[in-house]
C-alpha cells in the first residue's frame, strides 16, 4: 500500500514537473515586471559597432517608460541571418533586427519583415528628406519598404604613410590605373628575392571592386537582374591587372582566418587595402609600428562611383501587431540625427544623414573622418549585386579562381557569368 | 504475475522511460522523419510551405560534382585522421606504458588536445600554419624561403584539416590504448621473452593482435567523428580558397541549407549522409571479423 502510494505520488511529482516545463516552453512573455513592453533586438558586430547598439539600446530603456528593449548579439551578419530563417521556421526570433544587404529581397518576399511604409510615413514617422535617397531604395522590395539603413559605410583606402614617405609618394593614388602602379612601388624585397612588404592586400570580397568596376564604366548586372554581364571587358581588364600584381607579389589576397587583408596592414605586411570605416578604429589602434592614413577609393574613367555598404535595420513580421508601434518607437529612436551621429562617432561607420553630420561637426572636422564622409556624396545606392546569391555567388568564386588559383580571366568570368543567368531563373521566380 | 502488478510494471516503466522516449521523439526521431519529407520538397526555409518536387533533389545531387567532391574530401579526410591518429597514438601509448619519469604529466598533456575546444584549437593551428605570422614563418625565415601556404592551396587546405583534426584525435586514442595495454597478461610477454622474443616481435605478435578490439572500436568511432567534421572546416578554410576544395560533407550540407536557403536539398544530402554512415560502419563490421581478435 505503501509502495503504491509512493508510486502516485511520484507520478504526480512527474506530471507537475513537465506542467512546469511545457509551460516554461509557451510563448514568450511580453511584458516586463514593471509594465513595460519587451522588445528583442538582434544584432551583429564586434568592437564599438557592437558596444554602441547596446549603448544605444540602454539610452532608449532610459529615456522613456513604455519599452525595454533586450539586446542579443547573433555573430556575424551570416549567422544572424541563418539564426532568423531558424527561427522564423520555428515561429520565434526578435522584434527588430539588425540586417544586411544580402537578405533582404529574400526576407521581404517570403513575408518575414514588415512593410515599414506607413510608420516612415505616419504621425511618429522619420523625417528622410536629407538622407541620401539611394540608400532608402535599398529597402524597397516590390513596393514595399522593408529594411532602413543605419549602419551605413563607404568605401576607404587605408595606406601606410611611412612607405608612401619612403617610396617618396607624396599623395594616395588618384586613379585606379595609379594605385596598381604604386601596389608595385611600394612593394619591397629582401636580398632573397623574397617579398616583406606587399603594396596592395586585397578583401576576400567583391566588394572593393564593385567601385573600380562602376567608376571605370562596367556593369555587373542591371538592377533589375535583365542584363547580367560579369565578363563584362572593364572587369575582364581589372582582373588581369590583378592577377599581374598578385603573380608579381605586389598584391596578395591574405586568408581571412589569419586575419586577411586588415591583419596584413596592420602588421606592415602590406602598404595599402581597400576596405571601408568599420574596422577604422580597429585599424588605427593596432597600425602601431607606422603611421595608418585614409583617403578615397580612386576615380575611374567616370569619375568616383562608389558601392554602399553595411546594414540596416527591419521589423519582422512575427511581432504582434499590438507590439509594432512600440518596436518601431525603437527604430525610429536610432535613426535620429542624434543617435546616428552617436553611432558614427562610436563604431566608425557614416553619419550618412546631412543633420547627423550637423549633429556631429566636431568630431567629424578631424581630417580623417572627413575624408571618409567625403565619399558619401559618390555613393551609388545600387544593392543588386549584394541582394542576388546568384550573382553574389558566381561574382565571389570568380575572385577566388582567379586571384588565388590563378585561373584564365576570361574562361573563369564566362562560365560565372554562365552560371549566375542560370540561377538567377530560379530567384526571380514567382513564389 | 497478476493483471494489476502487470498494469504496475507498465506504469513504472513508463514513468522511468517516458522522459525519454517523448525526448528521442521530439528531438531525434522527428526531426530524422521530417528530414527525410523536406528532402522531396524545395523550400528556402522560409516560404510558408514547402513545394513537394518528389526525388528531383536526389537527382540533382547525384549529377552535381560539389556533391562527389565533398563526399570524398570527406572519406579522404575520415580515413587519414583515423589512420593517422591511431599510428601517432598507439606508439604514444607505448611509450606511456613504460614507467619513465613525469608519466602522468605527459600522459595529461597527451589528453589535453581531446579537451581543447575545436574553434580555439582550429584558430591557434590557423596562426601555426600562417607562412607569415606563426613560428614557422621564423624557420622559413632563418632557411631563407617563402614557406607554403598551406590555407591558401587547394589539396593544402585539406591537409591542414586534416592536421588538426588527427591532433584533437590522438588524446582520446592514446587513453584507450593505454587503457588496453594495462589489460594485457604481463605473463605472456615475459613467456614471450624467455623464449627469445624481441621487444619489436613481442609486439607484432602479442600486443598489436591483442589490442585489436581497441583498434575496431576506436576506428568505427573515430571514423563516425570524422564523417561529421564541421567545426574545423567552419572556422579555418569555409571549404575554400575556391569552393569545395576543403569542404566535408557536413560543411557543404550547412551552406547549402543555411547558406544558399536550400533546406529541400540540404535535407536530401541529410539523407544521404545518414545512408552513407550506416554503409560505411556496416563494412567496417564486416571487415572487422577478418581482423580483429577477441580473447
Amino acid at each position: 500500500m505503501n509502495k503504491n502510494r509512493r508510486l502516485h505520488r511520484s507520478i504526480r511529482t512527474f506530471a507537475l514537473s513537465l506542467c512546469f516545463v511545457l509551460f516554461g516552453c509557451s510563448s514568450p512573455q511580453q511584458d516586463t515586471a514593471d509594465g513595460r513592453t519587451e522588445i528583442t533586438y538582434w544584432r551583429t558586430l564586434t568592437g564599438g559597432a557592437g558596444d554602441a547598439q547596446d549603448e544605444l539600446a540602454e539610452q532608449f530603456n532610459d529615456t522613456q517608460d513604455v519599452a525595454t528593449v533586450s539586446v542579443e548579439f547573433q555573430g556575424g551578419y551570416g549567422d544572424l541571418a541563418a539564426k532568423l530563417m531558424t527561427a522564423a521556421a520555428g515561429g520565434t526570433g526578435p522584434d527588430v533586427t539588425q540586417l544586411g544587404t544580402f537578405e533582404i529581397r529574400e526576407f521581404a518576399r517570403a513575408g518575414l519583415l514588415v512593410d515599414l511604409t506607413d510608420y516612415i510615413n505616419g504621425v511618429s514617422g522619420i523625417d528622410t528628406s536629407d538622407w541620401p535617397g539611394t540608400m532608402l531604395d535599398a529597402g524597397r522590395v516590390e513596393g514595399g519598404l522593408y529594411w532602413l539603413p543605419f549602419n551605413v559605410t563607404v568605401p576607404v583606402l587605408y595606406f601606410n604613410a611611412d612607405a608612401f614617405a619612403e617610396a617618396q609618394i607624396e599623395d594616395p593614388p588618384e586613379t585606379w590605373d595609379t594605385l596598381f602602379d604604386l601596389a608595385e612601388s611600394l612593394t619591397t624585397r629582401d636580398s632573397n628575392g623574397n617579398v616583406i612588404r606587399h603594396g596592395l592586400a586585397l578583401w576576400e570580397s567583391t566588394w572593393p571592386l564593385l567601385s573600380a568596376i562602376w567608376s571605370e564604366g562596367g556593369e555587373i548586372t542591371s538592377p533589375d537582374y535583365a542584363n547580367i554581364t560579369l565578363d563584362h571587358p572593364v572587369t575582364v581588364a581589372l582582373y588581369s591587372r590583378l592577377q599581374e600584381l598578385v603573380n608579381s607579389g605586389a598584391a596578395i589576397v591574405p586568408a581571412k582566418a589569419s586575419g586577411g587583408h586588415r591583419a596584413a596592414f596592420t602588421s606592415g605586411r602590406a602598404a595599402m587595402i581597400l576596405d571601408s570605416p568599420a574596422p577604422y578604429a580597429e585599424i588605427l589602434r593596432q597600425s602601431s609600428s607606422f603611421k595608418p592614413k585614409v583617403a578615397n577609393y580612386p576615380a575611374g574613367s567616370q569619375g568616383k562611383i562608389y558601392a554602399p555598404g553595411g546594414g540596416g535595420i527591419a521589423m519582422l513580421a512575427r511581432t504582434p501587431t499590438d507590439q509594432r508601434e512600440t518596436a518601431w518607437s525603437f527604430i525610429r529612436y536610432l535613426l535620429q540625427p542624434e543617435q546616428i551621429a552617436y553611432y558614427a562617432k562610436r563604431s566608425g561607420y557614416c553619419a550618412f544623414t546631412t543633420s547627423a553630420q550637423v549633429v556631429g561637426e566636431a568630431w567629424l572636422a578631424e581630417p580623417n573622418r572627413k575624408v571618409i564622409h567625403d565619399a558619401l556624396p559618390h555613393l551609388r545606392g545600387d544593392f543588386s549585386v549584394n541582394m542576388s546569391p546568384a550573382i553574389r555567388n558566381a561574382f565571389d568564386d570568380a575572385f577566388r579562381r582567379i586571384l588565388i588559383r590563378g585561373e584564365d580571366v576570361v574562361t573563369v568570368l564566362r562560365e560565372a557569368d554562365e552560371i549566375a543567368e542560370r540561377y538567377i531563373q530560379r530567384e526571380l521566380a514567382p513564389r | 504475475m497478476s493483471a494489476k502488478s502487470q498494469r504496475r510494471e507498465w506504469l513504472t516503466f513508463l514513468l522511468f522511460a517516458g522522459p525519454n522516449l517523448i525526448m528521442f521523439g521530439l528531438f531525434t526521431y522527428w526531426p530524422i522523419l521530417y528530414s527525410a519529407y523536406l528532402s522531396l520538397t524545395d523550400w528556402n526555409l522560409i516560404a510558408a510551405t514547402p513545394v513537394f518536387v518528389g526525388i528531383k533533389n536526389y537527382a540533382d545531387l547525384a549529377t552535381d560534382p560539389e556533391t562527389w567532391r565533398v563526399t570524398g574530401n570527406t572519406i579522404i579526410y575520415a580515413v587519414c585522421v583515423v589512420v593517422s591518429a591511431q599510428i601517432i597514438a598507439f606508439a604514444l601509448a607505448l611509450l606511456l606504458h613504460r614507467p619513465i619519469p613525469g608519466r602522468t604529466l605527459f600522459r595529461t598533456l597527451a589528453f589535453t588536445p581531446y579537451v581543447t575546444t575545436t574553434a580555439a584549437a582550429a584558430l591557434a593551428w590557423v596562426l601555426l600554419l600562417d607562412p607569415r605570422l606563426g613560428p614557422l614563418s621564423t624557420i622559413y625565415g632563418l632557411l631563407g624561403v617563402e614557406g607554403p601556404d598551406l590555407l591558401r592551396s587547394g589539396t593544402g587546405s585539406l591537409v591542414a584539416i586534416i592536421v588538426v583534426g588527427s591532433w584533437k584525435e590522438i588524446g582520446i586514442a592514446t587513453i584507450f590504448f593505454l587503457a588496453g595495454l594495462q589489460t594485457i597478461d604481463r605473463s605472456l610477454h615475459e613467456s614471450a621473452s624467455l623464449e627469445g622474443a624481441g621487444s619489436w616481435a613481442q609486439t607484432r605478435f602479442i600486443t598489436i593482435p591483442l589490442m585489436t578490439p581497441v583498434i575496431f572500436f576506436l576506428a568505427l568511432s573515430g571514423f563516425i567523428a570524422a564523417l561529421k567534421t564541421f567545426e574545423s572546416v567552419y572556422m579555418m578554410t569555409e571549404g575554400g580558397p575556391v569552393y569545395p576544395d576543403s569542404s566535408t560533407y557536413v560543411f557543404h550540407l550547412y551552406k547549402t541549407g543555411f547558406r544558399d536557403f536550400r533546406a529541400g536539398l540540404a535535407s536530401a544530402l541529410a539523407v544521404l549522409f545518414f545512408a552513407l554512415t550506416v554503409l560505411m560502419t556496416a563494412a567496417q563490421f564486416r571487415f572487422a571479423r577478418l581482423w580483429v581478435h577477441y580473447e
